[in-house]
C-alpha cells in the first residue's frame, strides 16, 4: 500500500476505497465529480489555495445571510466526504511538492482552464512520468480542444449552445434558462463515470488515461429528439412554453393551492376523462394531433383540478395509473413523505454552519452505503496528508506554510 | 485487439424507452454485451412512437430516430417472461450474465420473478439495477414518472420559468443524467464484486437524481429560511446575465458579466456609451437592483447585431457569450463537430442513423464504431444456438 493510501477500517465495504484521487481546480462539474467518488469511498484530497480556498467557499448561500468562508452552502454542498489541503501550485516549490504527492494517488481530477495547465507544466503527460498509470479526467466549458476551447463561459452560455435555451420558455418571449447549476452538475456526473470507466480501462490495459469532458457537451448530447430530429432533416424545433410532445396532456397547471405537472399515461386522453369524469376529453377529434388543442384541452380539465388540491389531484391520478405528478418547492421536497421513508436528505454538523442537510446519493447500494462527512475546513487535512503520510517533518510543513507554498 | 472498459461484461437489459436504453446504450459503448429483452406485446415504447419529423408511428422494425441512437450497440431478443419456458430461458442467460438492469415501474421485476432474490440463485455474484421513478421503497414506490414530471417532483419547475409567471416545465434531460448516476454505480458495483466476489442489488430513484440536480436549492432554503425564487435568466449576484434580441428572426444571445473586470472589459467592448458610465451601474449590487433599465440599454445594442458578431466581439474582450442555438445550430456547429459528438452508423433501415457518442473523450483510445440499433429478436438465433446451446 502507498502512503497516501489510506488504511481500510474492518468491515468497510466502501465501493471504491482502494482509490486515492487529487482534485486539482474549481467550479461546480469539477467538484460535483469529486463529490460522487468520495461518496462512494474514494479518498478525495481537495487542493486548496493557500489563504483564500476555494472559490465556492464564497458564493454562498450563508446562513442567516452572513458571509463566512467555512460556511458556503455550494461549498458545504460540493465537498462532503472530501479532504482539504492547501499548496500553491503556481510556485516551483509548490510543484516540487504536488511532484511528490502524484505517484501515491492514482486520479487527478483537474479543472485548470487548458492553456494554464501547460504553463504550469501540469500537462498529463508530464504527471504521467510521475504515474505511469495515472488517470486524469479534465473538465472545461467546452473541452480540451476546438475552436471555443479558450472562450469564457458560465452556466447560462452552456445552456445557450446545448440547444436546451432556444426550446424552453414562451415562444414570444425570451429563451429560459433551467435553475441553478444542471449543465455543471450534469458534466461532474459524466466525469465522475468517465473517471470509474477508466479504472476498468486501466485494469485490463495497464494504463491511465487522459479524460477529456466538455460541460457544454454534456448537456447537448442529451437533447435527443429535437436533435435527432434536426439530423434527419426534419423542422426544428420551437419554444412551446409549458406543452411538450405531440399527446396531451403534458403541461403544467393550477389546482387549488398550487400547480400540477399532467402528464398523459398508456390509456391517452380517454384514461384522463374516466378519472375527471369528463366525457369530452374522450372525444375523437383530439386524437389527431392532441397538442394542437392544448387550449381546449385545459379548459376541459381545469374544473377537475381547481377542485382538489395539488396532493389530492396527484394520489387521485396515480391511483389510477396516470403518472400526474405535484409542482414541488425545494422546501416541498425535503419535506415530501417519500423522501422522508427513503432517507434522501442526510444531515451532518459542521462546526461553523451547524447542521446541514442535503441530497444523498440517489442510488441505494445496501451492501455500500454513502458516505456522510461534512465538508473539510481549509487546510484541515494538511498535517495528515504532508506529514502522517507523505512523510514531512513537522517543522517542513510549518515552513511550507510560512513562506505561503502550503 | 482494442480492449475495452467492459469487454467481458454480459449484460441483460429488460430497460426500455429512452431512460433505460441510454442507460444500457453507454454500457454498449465501453464494450459490455448488451442483450435486450423485449416482448412481443409489449415491444420498446420507442420502436412505434410516433415519429417528431413524419407525425406517424415508427415502423417498429426499426424504430423512431431516437430508438436508433440509443439502442446502438445492443443485440436484440424476445422473450415473453410469463412464459415459463422463456422464463427459465431468461434465468438460463442469467446464470451465464454478469448484470441485470430494468426500469420499470417500482415492485414490476418482483411480478416478474426476477427480483435480485430469485436471481442470485442462479447467478450468486449477480448485479441487478432497477432504476425507478422513485425508488423500490417508500409510498409512492407504484407511483409513475415521465421525464417531465421528474422536474416538478424535484423542485426544479418550481424554480424554472419567468419571475412572473408559473412554473415551468423543465426541459433538461433527467432521462440522461440518470443514465449516468446509474451507471457510476453499477461500475462501482462491479468493482466491488471484482475485489469482493459479492455481487448487489442497486436501487435508483430518478426523482432522487433530478433533486441532486437542485442540491444548491436546498441548501439555500436551508441557509436562509427562504425560497429561492423563479428568476428567468437572472442571476442574484451579477448583471447583465440575460439572454438578448438580435438582428433575425427569433436569435438571441446570452451575455454574462461575472466580475467587475468583465463589466469593464463588456463597458469597452460597447466603446463606453455614456449609460455605461451610469451611477446605477456603478457595481454588480446595483446592475442586479436595475437590471430592467440595465437589460433594456445592452438589448437595444445588441437588436443592431447578430448574436455570432456579438459573441466574437465579446469572447475577444474576455466576457461570457454565446448565441441561443437552435437543434440545427447545435450540429453546425464546429466545436460540437470537431469533437466528433455525432457518429453516422449505416442503418438497416436504408440510410443512415446518427448515433450521439458518450459525452466524454479519452486522449489515447477512441470510441470503436458504434454498431446500428437492433430489429426486434434479430439476435434470437444467436441467444438459442451460442449462448443457451439449443438445437434446432
Amino acid at each position: 500500500m502507498s502512503p497516501l493510501q489510506r488504511e481500510n477500517l474492518p468491515g468497510e465495504s466502501m465501493v471504491l476505497r482502494d482509490v486515492t484521487v487529487l482534485e486539482l481546480g474549481e467550479g461546480v462539474g469539477l467538484g460535483y465529480c469529486g463529490r460522487l467518488l468520495a461518496g462512494y469511498g474514494a479518498d478525495v484530497i481537495k487542493v486548496e489555495r493557500p489563504g483564500a480556498g476555494d472559490g465556492a467557499r464564497y458564493v454562498g448561500p450563508f446562513p442567516k445571510g452572513v458571509p463566512h468562508s467555512e460556511s458556503s452552502g455550494l461549498f458545504l454542498y460540493l465537498n462532503t466526504n472530501k479532504k482539504s489541503i492547501t499548496l500553491d501550485v503556481e510556485k516551483a516549490d509548490g510543484q516540487h511538492l504536488l511532484e511528490r504527492i502524484v505517484p501515491h494517488i492514482e486520479i487527478i481530477l483537474d479543472g485548470l482552464p487548458p492553456g494554464k495547465r501547460a504553463s504550469l507544466g501540469l500537462s498529463y503527460e508530464q504527471l504521467k512520468v510521475l504515474k505511469p498509470s495515472l488517470i486524469m479526467t479534465s473538465v472545461a466549458p467546452f473541452g480540451q480542444t476546438g475552436p471555443y476551447k479558450d472562450f469564457q463561459a458560465t452556466e447560462i452560455v452552456i445552456w445557450a449552445l446545448s440547444g436546451y435555451h432556444h426550446l424552453t420558455g414562451d415562444p414570444d418571449r425570451e429563451p429560459l434558462k433551467g435553475w441553478g447549476n444542471q449543465a455543471h452538475y450534469q458534466a461532474g456526473v459524466q466525469a465522475a463515470l468517465a473517471t470509474v470507466s477508466a479504472l476498468f480501462l486501466r485494469d485490463v490495459t495497464g494504463e491511465g488515461q487522459w479524460i477529456d469532458v466538455s460541460v457544454a457537451e454534456s448537456l447537448a448530447v442529451h437533447n435527443g429528439s429535437s436533435l435527432q430530429s434536426t439530423l434527419y432533416g426534419g423542422a426544428v424545433a420551437k419554444r412551446r412554453g409549458n406543452k411538450g410532445g405531440d399527446n396531451y396532456p403534458n403541461t403544467i397547471l393550477p389546482a387549488s393551492d398550487g400547480h400540477v405537472q399532467l402528464h398523459f399515461g398508456a390509456g391517452g386522453l380517454r384514461q384522463v376523462a374516466e378519472l375527471m369524469g369528463e366525457p369530452r376529453l374522450a372525444d375523437p377529434k383530439w386524437d389527431d394531433h392532441p397538442i394542437s388543442h392544448a387550449d381546449e384541452l385545459d379548459q376541459l380539465m381545469l374544473p377537475w383540478l381547481q377542485r382538489r388540491t395539488k396532493f389530492q389531484a396527484v394520489a387521485e391520478a396515480q391511483a389510477a395509473h396516470i403518472p400526474f405528478v405535484e409542482v414541488l418547492s425545494p422546501a416541498e421536497v425535503m419535506q415530501d413523505e417519500q423522501n422522508q421513508a427513503r432517507s434522501y436528505f442526510l444531515a451532518s454538523d459542521h462546526p461553523y454552519a451547524g447542521r446541514v442537510t442535503y441530497p444523498g446519493s440517489p442510488v441505494r447500494l445496501p451492501a455500500c452505503p454513502w458516505e456522510n462527512a461534512r465538508a473539510p475546513l481549509l487546510g484541515e487535512h494538511n498535517r495528515e496528508v504532508y506529514v502522517d503520510r507523505l512523510g514531512l517533518s513537522p517543522r517542513e510543513l510549518a515552513i511550507l506554510s510560512a513562506e505561503g507554498i502550503v | 485487439m482494442v480492449m475495452h472498459e467492459l469487454g467481458r461484461v454480459r449484460v441483460l437489459d429488460f430497460t426500455w424507452a429512452v431512460a433505460g436504453a441510454l442507460f444500457t446504450n453507454l454500457l454498449g459503448w465501453m464494450g459490455a454485451q448488451v442483450i435486450k429483452v423485449e416482448s412481443r406485446n409489449h415491444l420498446d415504447r420507442q420502436r412505434h412512437q410516433p415519429d417528431p419529423i413524419s407525425g406517424r408511428p415508427a415502423d417498429p422494425r426499426f424504430g423512431t430516430h431516437l430508438f436508433r441512437s440509443v439502442n446502438a450497440n445492443k443485440i436484440a431478443v424476445v422473450l415473453e417472461v410469463d412464459n415459463s419456458e422463456d422464463y427459465q430461458r431468461a434465468l438460463r442467460i442469467i446464470s451465464v450474465s454478469d448484470v441485470v438492469v430494468a426500469n420499470m415501474k417500482g415492485g414490476a421485476l418482483a411480478r416478474l420473478g426476477l427480483c435480485y432474490e430469485k436471481v442470485r440463485k442462479v447467478r450468486p455474484d449477480v448485479i441487478v439495477l432497477s432504476s425507478t421513478g422513485f425508488g423500490e421503497s417508500g409510498p409512492w414506490r407504484d407511483y409513475r414518472a415521465e421525464a417531465p414530471t421528474l422536474g416538478a417532483i424535484c423542485g426544479l419547475g418550481d424554480l424554472t420559468g419567468y419571475p412572473e409567471a408559473p412554473p415551468g416545465t423543465m426541459l433538461t434531460s433527467f432521462d440522461g443524467a440518470n443514465a449516468m448516476y446509474a451507471l457510476v454505480v453499477l461500475l462501482a458495483a462491479l468493482a466491488h464484486r471484482a475485489r469482493t466476489g459479492e455481487g448487489c442489488f442497486i436501487d435508483l430513484s430518478q426523482a432522487e437524481g433530478g433533486a441532486c440536480l437542485a442540491g444548491d436549492s436546498f441548501l439555500s432554503f436551508l441557509a436562509t429560511g427562504t425560497q429561492p425564487h423563479r428568476s428567468g435568466n437572472a442571476d442574484d449576484v451579477w448583471a447583465p446575465h440575460e439572454c438578448y434580441p438580435c438582428r433575425g428572426d427569433d436569435q438571441w444571445v446570452t451575455i454574462v458579466a461575472q466580475s467587475e473586470e468583465e463589466w469593464r472589459a463588456l463597458c469597452e467592448a460597447l466603446g463606453r456609451p455614456p449609460w455605461t458610465q451610469k451611477a446605477c451601474f456603478e457595481n454588480a449590487a446595483l446592475r442586479v437592483a436595475h437590471k430592467r433599465q440595465l437589460d433594456a440599454f445592452v438589448a437595444k445594442w445588441t437588436r443592431q447585431h447578430t448574436a455570432w458578431e456579438i459573441t466574437e466581439m465579446l469572447q475577444a474582450a474576455g466576457v461570457s457569450a454565446m448565441p441561443v442555438f437552435s437543434a440545427a445550430d447545435v450540429f453546425a456547429d464546429e466545436q460540437l463537430t470537431h469533437r466528433g459528438v455525432v457518429e453516422w452508423t449505416v442503418h438497416p433501415a436504408g440510410g443512415v442513423a446518427p448515433v450521439m457518442r458518450p459525452p466524454w473523450m479519452f486522449a489515447r483510445k477512441k470510441w470503436k464504431p458504434a454498431t446500428p440499433s437492433p430489429t426486434i429478436g434479430e439476435h434470437d438465433a444467436f441467444l438459442r444456438h451460442q449462448l443457451l446451446g439449443e438445437g434446432d
